[in-house]
């Protein structure tokens, strides 16, 4: 059961990347290279915390998700009015140091070496009764998640983040400082980062700055991508879709004998980049096909 | 002193090289294509591997091995063209750029799926460095030194000499009307993914002969190319090759004083500084070419 | 009317992806109760899981490593096999990464019920591994230098084939120090075997009365160029440069130490000094450097018959690198305590180990001799094709070491470590 308590664990951590990333991108059109920068401070943060200091578990989820989003406060304030692309790498580059710093903080951080005996919450209860409760933690702080996303999404500054993305200088013009409701939604999405971040760190119970690749990044991307932007349920559905091929094509693999294990293994990569290519083109608004707002932004295609 | 800063300032201006002709190709995909080109370090890989099967396998003569690896970037660059990125014209740059991980994902483990994972290194000797006064410079480091400076120049005389430049200068400014003009923008496309293809398939090709050659090794540049063009202003491609060969120098020129292990970390530091006051880059207005 | 047609699309994927994310994971729960029907007669087959990486950063090393333990468990097969029940491999790549090795590792032991899982590589690797087997009472072997690996939460259930970087460093100072060197520069790769033999190296090269390292350089993998790297560390034209890295990476610095050509002896672990550097700089580059690594029993017949077998089935030396020579010995030692503990349970096994690995006991250098006589009731020393597989109260191994001069392709040995000297 343990593997598909962490294929469900991963699916739930990514839909909240997932969800952070789209709050950034799909509400305001940040495109932030550098997300896994956050993760990587909320997980760092509540591991420190929790395994150097002996703080209570709680606290260090709340220290990691406050740094998070503690930390891209200045940066926002700093690279917001930068354009999108340039946003992108500084974001970048910001991930960069921090993943540096991480690697070569050896007092702090053990570098490349990692923080091994990261506790899952009521470790007390034994490896069999913690994983399904955490696994209903994590569950239930990812629905808190989304409907908190939900909330901003439908209040009146969801209204206006959409107008702000729809045309920045007309709301600026409404006399709506766009600037600090950008770096708002920034912070709430880097938050949630360091949230996800914490509850990984505390699921897997090691880290190390491998864990922390853009790779990361990239995937949420695909996640959001596979999922629709902008939408609330597309997150959840991109992650999930995504875990299950990745995890379903490692179980086929059982059964599959045809090729050399690197080549299978290669495959599966070169399957996942085509699916990305194929889905772009002839299903760019995700699996579940969203296609409302942006439909008068572009071109009409035959369907 | 002098000398180990001399030495240090060549190898930073190699180390530039190195990434100025990826950089300038991605800031040409970016002018006339409009998204950061995430597959860029594919087309190196492809090309050093290309090479090393017809150099090694094949015992094609060195120059013949360089050109079958340059013919087969090109091929790829324009494959990715016409295959994916064409269909995708006009869509929001998030397609493009999500489409093109695709694409590197799809080739670099093709690569792997194809040699396996393993590295490889050409038929070639180790070299003595020559001595140049203080410095000590590797024969191939000219060479690549050379072909830098050689693109760049080839450039910088197709976009402000030839017919061909002008319309993607056109075709990047205003397609709409460079096609009222006459200009196939399809044709200047083409163009341009066959020229940043073969300036990312020389590149990869001489860092694998310098360093070695492996499946990620052009993924490995890439996000140090994509920052330098960014630096130099990524519009521009004469702006991203200096972008380029300024954080070479820095990179190189800092670890005199900082830990080596922060090297990446230097230039990052710098980009973002210089993007918080020149928010286009350095030449992102200025040299507009 | 068309936004109900919309609506209706909108609803099929949405039904299609989630009943394709459902059929994954009923396919994941199914395949708990999947068994495969017992080839042999002793009983049903037994799963062991290997997760060597096959993408990523090892994977230079991990197809080859595989292939080892293919052989090996063939020819374990084809004697019977332990208890006469057939080894199964099942083959998961750790794409060296931690985070893929945490759900390969649980699918391992919860989809394929594996109760050893040997092979894992880097130490961020099996780090990330250990708290798994470790609370699903599963083996753990694994070729991982990092001290922390069998730390006392982890050690009743994992060994390690693969010496500490400690003695690594102990030898390159006593032997740099025998040879008179006295400026010493260091470059490492920021990875946590190489720092943490950078940091042995220091502390004995201080006990030893020697002055401080002069220069010690860190790179990061993947960087573009190590030319500064190589400069700053060679400033000051030191007697001897250790490399601390993987062949990839000293491939590149090797070029660039040569092309400085300077007066500076090079150092490092023989598994980075290799053939493969060898043929990837050229013969004549490395002519007398020294190459620090545990002593294979080349001489003993264990290693040379698995030699020839692995060259005739890779076309290539099992003297490359130490790694596939470790993956062959885990599964035979392996095999060999799942024998003697007449039990497939991970904490079982892990019991006998030491018995058949360590003197006294007569010595064995395959599984077919091996078995035949623990069921007479011998007591027996496996001796594998890495070194003498002795694992100390720690479930480190300890080998005694070398130095050799490279000439080519050919070494000579030039000093010898026992291995009482090197704790």
């Amino acid at each position: 059961m343990t593997y598909v308590y962490t294929v469900i664990a991963f699916g739930l951590i990514y839909t909240m990347l997932a969800l952070g990333l789209n709050l950034q991108m799909g509400f305001t059109g940040i495109i932030n290279f550098g997300y896994v920068a956050f993760v990587a401070i909320g997980a760092y943060t509540s591991a420190i915390l929790t395994v150097g200091h002996h703080w209570p578990m709680l606290a260090g989820w709340a220290a990691g998700t406050a740094l998070a989003a503690l930390a891209s406060y200045p940066l926002g304030l700093l690279t917001i009015r930068l354009g999108g692309d340039y946003f992108a790498v500084v974001t970048l580059g910001f991930s960069e140091l921090v993943l540096l710093f991480v690697l070569n903080q050896r007092n702090l951080t053990h570098g490349a070496i990692g923080i091994t005996g990261i506790h899952r919450p009521f470790a007390m209860l034994g490896p069999q009764l913690s994983a399904p409760v955490t696994l209903v933690i994590i569950a239930a702080l990812t629905a808190l998640t989304t409907a908190l996303i939900w909330q901003i999404g439908h209040s009146p500054l969801g209204r206006l983040l959409r107008a702000i993305q729809a045309n920045d200088a007309a709301a600026q013009a409404l006399g709506k400082n766009t600037v600090s409701y950008k770096v708002l939604v920034l912070v709430v999405g880097s938050a949630v980062a360091g949230l996800a971040g914490a509850l990984y760190a505390h699921w897997v119970q090691y880290i190390s700055p491998e864990q922390f690749s853009p790779d990361v990044t990239f995937n949420t991307f695909i996640a959001l991508i596979l999922g629709g932007v902008g939408s609330l349920l597309g997150p959840v559905i991109g992650a999930f879709v995504l875990i299950a091929f990745l995890q379903g094509s490692i179980v086929l693999q059982d059964y599959v004998h045809v090729l050399s294990a690197n080549q299978q293994s290669a495959l599966r990569f070169m399957i996942i980049g085509l699916a990305l290519v194929l889905l772009i083109v002839f299903r760019p608004d995700g699996i579940m096909g969203r296609a409302k707002r942006k439909r008068a932004a572009r071109p009409e295609r035959a369907s | 002193m002098i000398a180990t800063l001399l030495q240090h300032a060549v190898d930073g201006i190699v180390l530039g090289a190195i990434m100025a002709l990826p950089a300038m190709g991605l800031a040409l995909v970016w002018r006339i294509a409009g998204f950061p080109h995430l597959a860029h370090g594919s087309l190196m890989t492809i090309a050093a591997y290309a090479a090393w099967v017809a150099a090694g396998s094949w015992n094609l003569p060195l120059p013949l091995a360089v050109l079958f690896g340059l013919v087969i970037s090109a091929l790829a660059g324009v494959g990715m063209h016409l295959g994916v990125y064409r269909h995708l014209a006009g869509r929001p740059m998030l397609n493009l750029f999500i489409a093109s991980i695709g694409v590197e994902l799809f080739l670099r483990y093709g690569i792997i799926f194809s040699f396996g994972s393993d590295f490889q290194t050409f038929p070639l000797p180790a070299e003595r460095g020559m001595h140049l006064g203080p410095v000590v410079v590797r024969p191939l480091d000219v060479i690549l030194l050379a072909a830098a400076f050689a693109a760049l120049l080839g450039v910088w005389w197709m976009f402000r000499g030839t017919q061909l430049g002008r319309r993607m200068r056109a075709v990047s400014d205003n397609p709409s009307l460079a096609r009222l003009s006459a200009i196939s923008p399809a044709r200047v496309h083409l163009a341009m993914w066959v020229l940043v293809s073969v300036l990312a398939g020389a590149s990869g090709i001489l860092l694998g002969a310098r360093d070695v050659i492996a499946p990620t090794m052009g993924w490995d540049v890439l996000l140090l190319a994509f920052a330098a063009a960014i630096f130099g202003g990524i519009s521009n491609p004469f702006g991203a090759a200096i972008g380029a060969f300024l954080m070479g120098l820095v990179s190189e020129l800092g670890i005199l004083w900082i830990p080596t292990s922060y090297e990446e970390g230097i230039a990052f530091f710098l980009i973002m500084l210089v993007l918080l006051v020149k928010p286009r880059g350095l030449f992102g207005e200025a040299v507009r070419a | 009317m068309k936004d109900m047609r919309h609506g209706v699309t909108r609803k099929h994927f949405m039904l299609g992806a989630g009943a394709s994310t459902a059929g994954v994971l009923t396919g994941l729960t199914g395949g708990l109760s999947i068994r495969l029907p017992a080839l042999a007669s002793g009983g049903p087959d037994i799963p062991v899981g290997v997760m060597v990486p096959l993408t990523g950063g090892g994977a230079t090393y991990g197809p080859k490593m595989l292939k080892a333990i293919e052989i090996t468990v063939d020819a374990i097969n084809k004697a019977g096999g332990p208890m006469g029940r057939r080894l199964r491999i099942v083959s998961e790549d750790s794409q060296t990464s931690p985070d893929a090795a945490v759900t390969v590792a649980q699918k391992l032991i919860s989809l394929n019920h594996v109760e050893s899982i040997i092979g894992t590589w880097s130490s961020a690797v099996t780090l990330a591994v250990l708290p798994i087997t470790t609370q699903a009472g599963v083996l753990e072997m694994n070729t991982s230098g990092a001290g922390d690996v069998t730390a006392p939460k982890y050690r009743r259930l994992v060994f390690r084939t693969q010496p500490t970087d400690r003695p690594y460093a102990l030898v390159m100072a006593r032997f740099a120090k025998k040879q008179g060197y006295r400026k010493v520069s260091i470059l490492a790769l920021n990875n946590p075997y190489a720092l943490t033999m950078r940091d042995a190296f220091a502390a004995e090269w201080r006990r030893l009365g020697m002055p401080g390292v002069d220069n010690v350089v860190v790179y990061n993998p993947k960087a573009a160029s190590y030319a500064g790297e190589v400069q700053k560390a060679l400033q000051g034209t030191p007697d001897l440069l250790i490399v601390i890295g993987y062949t990839p990476d000293a491939s590149i610095i090797t070029k660039e130490w040569y092309a400085a050509d300077v007066k500076t002896h090079v150092m490092g672990p023989g598994f980075a000094f290799n053939d493969a550097l060898v043929k990837n700089v050229g013969a004549g580059v490395v002519n007398g450097f020294f190459a620090v690594d545990g002593i294979p029993p080349v001489t003993q017949p264990g290693y040379k018959a698995f030699a020839d077998v692995f060259q005739s089935a890779t076309g290539s030396s099992l003297s490359d690198n130490f790694w596939p020579a470790q993956a062959h010995d885990q599964a035979n030692l392996l095999a060999l305590a799942m024998e003697a503990a007449k039990s497939t349970a991970g904490a079982e096994v892990a019991a006998k180990m030491r018995d058949i690995a360590c003197p006294p006991g007569i010595e064995v250098y395959d599984f077919a001799t091996g078995a035949k006589l623990l069921r007479e009731g011998k007591k027996i020393n496996y001796q594998g094709a890495s070194g003498p597989c002795d694992f100390d109260d720690h479930h480190d191994i300890v080998s005694n070491f070398a130095v050799w001069r490279l000439n080519g392709t050919a070494r000579e040995q030039l000093a010898l470590y026992p291995a009482r000297d090197l704790t």
